[in-house]
């Protein structure tokens, strides 16, 4: 057993080292170290920053939730349309829960909501009921949501409440190729800060998505819709793995979200996002998308009817008249397609 | 469970080890064995341990019915039954839809109803373990055990249960009677240098490729020339080190539970010809098959004819082991062709230069994979037509694959096959095998994938 005990020994040394490098480089800002810079943000983390600073100036009352399929909708064109002051507070991957841990959190910051905007997807209320991982990390959010209340994957799962554990699985987080790879590239943008490449994503301080370096492309007229399409299908796929129906869970989830909303003296819309009708094309081939969206619609119906909730279905651009070419990838829209949709909720709006 | 998983790696692995060293007796540890396999299976879906359960004890039972039997026309009643119902239940989870299916395009009305039936992982190859079990008993190479936990922890064995590699109990029956030994220093790092070559194959290099060309696949109709052959290039090369990988980390895990599991793999890419080829590719099923299929059909002993019959119709059930799809069986009559036309023209080809045999087998074998890749015959169709060019799409080749591929290549043509590398056992290597599993892990933890084989 010496060689398994010192095969242990090493990893475990090893294992220490890493931490402990990672927690120096800090590549993804998750520990506040900040002496290398940050490759990779926490839209969470970022969009709270950007949401507190909003604070410190007017306090938004108008809050634009959903997934990066809905950060291209215009904080300032709602502002136009209904004087209301809002903020973009969509955040990648985001599930019912997100909504739901988002909005209490903006209402713990003191902003009074006048008017919640969603853009739902149809698997913001997947089955798997497991939480993403940046919202698992995100102690301030997680507060908001009470123990107990999500699934969360993993071994440490139950042990959650530990502050211990906690931390054990914010350090696990950090043991990936990807966290490593950014690791590298802070370290490199340190020592030769020249070599920063435009970010994709930028965001204003309304928490607008701009894709700087896309929109040079187009303006270049190199931009190319389709240049990784096939990644971007696979993408989308996954998103739908194992999904077979909505998640009852989830659904509580956001009509909490609603309920909440309403009890503030906010009026709730809901939108259901548009794929690409490539992607959606694909999707029904390879999945229960149809059907899922089908259910989705429904669902929303009926918080339409029992919640007071304005609802719309924009799943196939047709129903917003966006246009064929108002797309960044198979999955998401540009600013034409963006301001369509809120055109589209223009009735609503007045 | 996946060995590729944190579930397996930080919980399951550490308990298991501890409790079996621990244990002292032999039973203790077929118990421990025989727990942990159960556990390990049942963390996909319980109910299945059942299925897994009855299995194992109707060819026990049979084992000692066998032996008992005063004749050998009970004896082979005995084997019949018991193989028969190991059958039956594969052919039902397996192949009871794709012959519904195609039943009722023949003849519509004559076709029985669709059941919605999930595949039992892992049925494929444990059926064939206790298949070999049963006929080996009746011919007398091997004595049927009397004691069932022993027999319990040979079948569900969680090292090599859901993808083997097949092991026959007389090939671990001499490990298993001596499984009350105490830890052998040379076998501890062996096992983890194994595991750990399996973890880098699957994680880093298998899972890297795949990442790449899933997607190419995913949106096959786009693919360019260039994309159709780099597709199956790579996909040839990450079925490889996925599967290799997983029989070496089943190999690894043996060791270090005091078993020595038998190879899987040997350099198949260096074969010349698809016979070789298939001595060095999953050797324990092609093995299996040569002696439970292709022998007791009269092997080559009753005329060229029937022996051609005898190797298209072991390869065509070759094929259909992998899956109830038309794909596996074109697959599988496929290389019973080439196994065949290979015997057919073996004085020409003794004239054919190595090297040259070498590429040709391995153009042959990537296109068999196109085959076995595919979702349907179409597909098949249509992506070999594009590797011609026919009907290519615009779809782009990522550089990265390039990259993977010709490493990919470069590898399985010089670096030796995990059980010709004479591991260093001294104490000093421990920080390599220490620094590469923990590059592994990072990629196991970046994306927790299943192995390909799991589906069969």
């Amino acid at each position: 057993m010496k060689f398994l005990a010192l095969f242990l020994g090493a990893l475990a040394i090893l294992s220490l080292a890493y931490v402990g490098i990672v927690r120096l480089v800090d590549p993804h800002g998750d520990f506040g170290t900040g002496l290398f810079p940050v490759v990779e943000l926490d839209l969470r983390m970022e969009k709270m920053r950007l949401f507190r600073a909003a604070l410190a100036t007017a306090a938004p009352d108008g809050l634009i939730l959903g997934s990066s399929r809905a950060m291209k909708v215009r904080p300032r064109t709602f502002e136009a349309e209904t004087g209301h002051r809002f903020f973009n507070f969509a955040v990648d991957t985001a599930r019912a829960e997100d909504y739901l841990a988002i909005y209490r959190w903006v209402r713990q910051q003191g902003a009074p909501m006048k008017l919640v905007v969603i853009g739902l997807d149809v698997e913001a209320l997947h089955d798997d009921d497991r939480p993403e991982a940046a919202l698992l990390r995100n102690d301030a959010l997680m507060a908001t949501l009470g123990e107990g209340s999500l699934r969360a994957p993993g071994l440490l799962a139950p042990f959650r409440k530990f502050s211990g554990a906690r931390a054990v699985q914010k350090y696990k987080a950090t043991f990936t190729i990807e966290y490593l790879t950014d690791g590298f590239r802070s370290i490199n943008l340190l020592l030769r800060p020249r070599s920063r490449p435009l970010p994709i994503m930028e965001f204003e301080p309304d928490g607008y998505l701009r894709y700087r370096r896309y929109e040079m492309e187009r303006a270049a007229g190199k931009f190319r819709f389709d240049r990784d399409l096939e990644r971007c299908l696979t993408k989308s796929l996954s998103r739908f793995d194992n999904m077979t129906q909505l998640s009852r869970r989830r659904r509580v989830y956001l009509r909490q979200m609603v309920d909440e909303a309403r009890a503030d003296g906010a009026r709730v819309i809901v939108w259901i996002t548009s794929l690409h009708p490539l992607t959606a094309r694909y999707l029904e081939a390879h999945t229960g998308y149809e059907a899922l969206l089908e259910a989705t619609r429904e669902y929303e119906q009926v918080l339409a009817s029992s919640d007071g909730v304005a609802a719309y279905d924009f799943s196939r651009p047709e129903t917003y008249q966006g246009t064929a070419s108002g797309w960044y990838d198979c999955l998401h829209i540009d600013e034409t397609n963006a301001d369509r949709v809120v055109a589209a909720l223009g009735q609503e709006l007045r | 469970m996946v060995f590729n998983s944190n579930v397996f790696l930080l919980a399951f692995l550490p308990i298991v080890f501890t409790a079996f060293w621990l244990a002292r007796t032999k039973q203790q540890r077929y118990v421990i064995l025989t727990v942990s396999g159960y556990v390990f299976y049942g963390w996909w879906d319980w109910r299945f341990c059942f299925l897994l359960l009855f299995s194992s004890v109707v060819s026990f039972t049979a084992g000692i019915m066998i032996d008992r039997a005063p004749s050998q026309a009970q004896r082979r009643a005995w084997m019949i039954a018991a193989v028969a119902i190991d059958l039956t239940l594969l052919g039902f989870f397996k192949y009871y839809n794709f012959a519904a299916g195609n039943l009722a395009k023949l003849a519509p009305g004559l076709a029985p109803p669709l059941l919605h039936i999930v595949l039992p992982i892992g049925i494929s190859f444990y059926t064939f373990h206790t298949i070999s079990y049963i006929v080996d008993v009746t011919e007398g190479r091997v004595q049927a055990t009397h004691n069932v936990f022993e027999y319990l922890a040979y079948v569900s064995l969680f090292s090599q249960l859901v993808a083997g590699p097949i092991i026959r109990f007389r090939e671990i029956e001499e490990d298993l009677e001596g499984i009350d030994g105490p830890p052998r220093e040379d076998h501890m790092a062996r096992g983890i240098a194994f595991f750990v070559v399996g973890l880098v194959k699957k994680a880093v290099i298998a899972d890297s490729i795949a990442s790449w060309i899933d997607p190419m696949l995913g949106a096959y109709p786009s693919l360019s020339t260039a994309g159709a052959w780099f597709s199956a290039l790579g996909y040839a090369l990450q079925v490889y080190y996925d599967f290799s990988g997983y029989s070496d980390m089943a190999v690894g895990l043996g060791f270090m539970f005091g078993l020595r599991i038998p190879q899987n793999f040997n350099a198949p890419y260096r074969a010349v010809g698809i016979g070789d080829f298939w001595r060095r590719w999953h050797m324990s099923l092609s093995s299996w098959l040569r002696d439970y299929v292709y022998i007791p059909l009269g092997g080559s002993r009753r005329g060229e004819a029937r022996t051609y019959f005898n190797l298209v119709f072991t390869m065509v059930l070759c094929g259909l082991w992998h899956g109830a799809n038309w794909t596996f069986i074109v697959f599988g009559a496929y290389h019973g062709f080439f196994l065949a036309v290979g015997r057919m023209a073996r004085p020409a080809f003794a004239l054919v230069p190595d090297v040259l045999k070498r590429v040709v087998t391995f153009l042959l074998v990537v296109f068999s994979f196109v085959i076995f890749r595919s979702s349907d015959l179409s597909m098949a169709a249509d992506w070999g037509r594009k590797m011609f060019g026919i009907g290519a799409g615009s779809g782009v080749v990522a550089p990265s694959l390039i990259v993977w591929v010709v490493v990919g290549l470069v590898l399985v043509n010089v670096v030796p096959e995990t059980w010709h590398i004479n591991f260093p056992t001294r104490l000093r290597w421990v920080p390599v095998y220490a620094t590469s599993f923990l590059i592994a892990y990072l990629f196991v933890n970046q994306a927790q994938t299943v192995f390909l084989y799991y589906q069969f």
